[in-house]
């Protein structure tokens, strides 16, 4: 998948939500990260060709979505945040279309998985958020379409239903999510674009995360061992410079629970340092 | 966009579309007041009981199910993959939901010999699917339901009062005559002696108007932005 930006911008009554995003990007599986309203769902509706930007451009393999829209609609299939869908039909129906368009058994794969089988005699509308969210993924999900675009799909799934979306995702190949959780993004992708107020923080792939010997280590204390330079701290865990072995020799003392490669959360932390 | 989306669309779309039993109550009760309207009062009370109570009930009954909220439309269109078939697929289920109050004031007028009124009132069922339509590109399901209860409803009872003032005016101007056949073909053409329009022409006129707006609409759907 290739998409590149030129000079996007999208303005909404006194507030850019994008504001000159420029990037070019060769991948399978990108993620956009950052907080609330930092205009990662914005971009992803512009991408889905829901939304059109008010300057510059978006091309995805050679389209712009939200100009060929009948090709994006053909080719994308989606997701959004907030699923809550005021609808009559029941989840039987909804299951049923979609084995009459999609893949029947792949279908039938993820209702059992997700476990949808459990609610399908129930209202669209009468469903919880994640039931809803459940339904809303089996849609996109369930789609041969080239490319899935996500908004935020673990928010209200439970840890166990969330393991499966994600180990689900990570084996697909054309993929956009947008989330606020590094690790999530980190778990499914292999680009990661970094949102702030509309503007591109960072962008950059798993090498470019994980070059600096920066390392996330999970204290048992509140203070920090000795030999290692704080980068950032957030509860018992914290960001810190200091090499593997020195890591491994404190966790074999007991003095941390444990460490990993920091990867996004050091970028977040560059780029907010309250992260 | 293929006829498969299309199909797959309005069997969507007719799914809840007659909800039970809210819409056998309904049904049921705008018959049975259209019948003793004219089995009673004869034609001229039923077109009034039809223009201002019994048809817009029915049209608000079965617009609703097509006023979706943006998110609701982003979901859908994830689901049919086209927006041009989404769009078709409401249209055809819309079209779907009128046959029931077609056919059965079809025997009706055929019943007490006033056959005459049922190409008005069929114009009329055109107006209120162009109405629905138009109304289903506003993406906040409240304010779509507000504008179609206004237009159903609110502007036959203001034709009614053009009518009522006209006699001391003379006939209606031609442009005014096609506005009221727009918005109430039924008692329009009742009143057809105070409008300097024929019946013919206005009702073939509101007929044309109906299908520019959905056809509009439909272009509109195609290049809207979707609101979360």
């Amino acid at each position: 998948m290739n998409i590149r930006a030129e000079r996007l911008y999208k303005k909404f009554p006194k507030v850019w939500a994008l504001n000159n995003i420029d990037f070019s990007i060769s991948t399978d599986n990108l993620a956009l990260i950052g907080p609330n309203g930092s205009g990662k769902t914005t971009l992803l509706s512009i991408i889905a060709g829901l939304r059109r930007p008010s300057a510059g451009r978006l091309e995805i393999d050679g389209i712009e979505p939200y100009r060929d829209r009948e090709a994006a609609f053909n080719d994308f299939s989606y997701l959004f945040e907030k699923p809550k869908i005021p609808l009559r039909v029941r989840v039987r129906e909804l299951i049923g279309i979609l084995k009459e368009e999609e893949n029947a058994s792949e279908v039938e794969r993820l209702c059992k998985e997700l476990g949808i089988e459990s609610f399908q005699g129930q209202r669209i509308g009468n469903l919880s958020s994640g039931q809803a969210q459940l339904c809303g993924l089996l849609v996109a999900m369930s789609s041969t379409r080239k490319l899935l675009i996500l908004d935020e799909p673990f928010v209200h799934l439970d840890a166990y239903r969330a393991t499966i979306v994600l180990e689900n995702l990570s084996k697909r190949r054309g993929l956009i999510i947008a989330t606020h959780s590094p690790e999530e993004a980190e778990a499914v992708s292999d680009h990661f674009v970094i949102m702030n107020e509309g503007k591109i923080m960072w962008c950059g792939n798993h090498d470019d995360l994980y070059h600096e010997g920066v390392f996330e280590v999970f204290l048992k204390a509140a203070e920090l061992p000795e030999d290692t330079i704080l980068v950032s701290k957030f509860g018992r865990s914290a960001l810190v410079k200091s090499s593997e072995e020195r890591l491994m020799s404190l966790y074999a003392e007991g003095r941390i629970n444990g460490f990993r490669k920091a990867g996004l959360r050091h970028v977040y932390a560059k780029n907010y340092p309250r992260v | 966009m293929s006829t498969r989306r299309i199909i797959r669309a309005f069997k969507w779309y007719c799914k809840g579309l007659f909800p039970f039993p809210i819409f056998e109550i309904v049904l049921v009760t705008v018959l049975l007041g259209q019948y003793l309207a004219i089995k009673n009062m004869g034609t001229e009370v039923f077109v009034s009981v039809s223009s201002f109570l019994a048809l817009p009930l029915y049209g608000v009954t079965i617009g609703l199910h097509f006023l979706r909220d943006g998110r609701t439309t982003i979901f859908e269109l994830s689901l049919v993959k086209s927006p041009v078939a989404v769009f078709l697929g409401r249209c055809l289920a819309l079209i779907v939901g009128m046959v029931p109050i077609a056919i059965g004031d079809y025997l009706l007028l055929h019943f007490f010999d006033a056959q005459s009124l049922f190409t008005p009132l069929l114009v009329l069922l055109l107006t209120y699917i162009a109405f629905t339509m138009c109304s289903s590109l506003l993406q906040d399901s409240k304010i779509a339901m507000v504008v179609l209860f206004s237009w159903e409803f609110l502007m036959p009872m203001a034709s009614s009062v053009v009518f009522a003032t006209a006699g001391h005016y003379g006939r209606i101007d031609p442009v005014m005559s096609g506005f009221l056949y727009l918005v109430a073909p039924l008692y329009s053409s009742s009143y057809a002696v105070l409008l300097d329009l024929p019946q013919v022409t206005g009702l073939m006129l509101a007929s044309f108007v109906s299908l520019a707006l959905v056809t509009t609409a439909l272009v509109l759907f195609r290049r809207m932005e979707f609101q979360f």
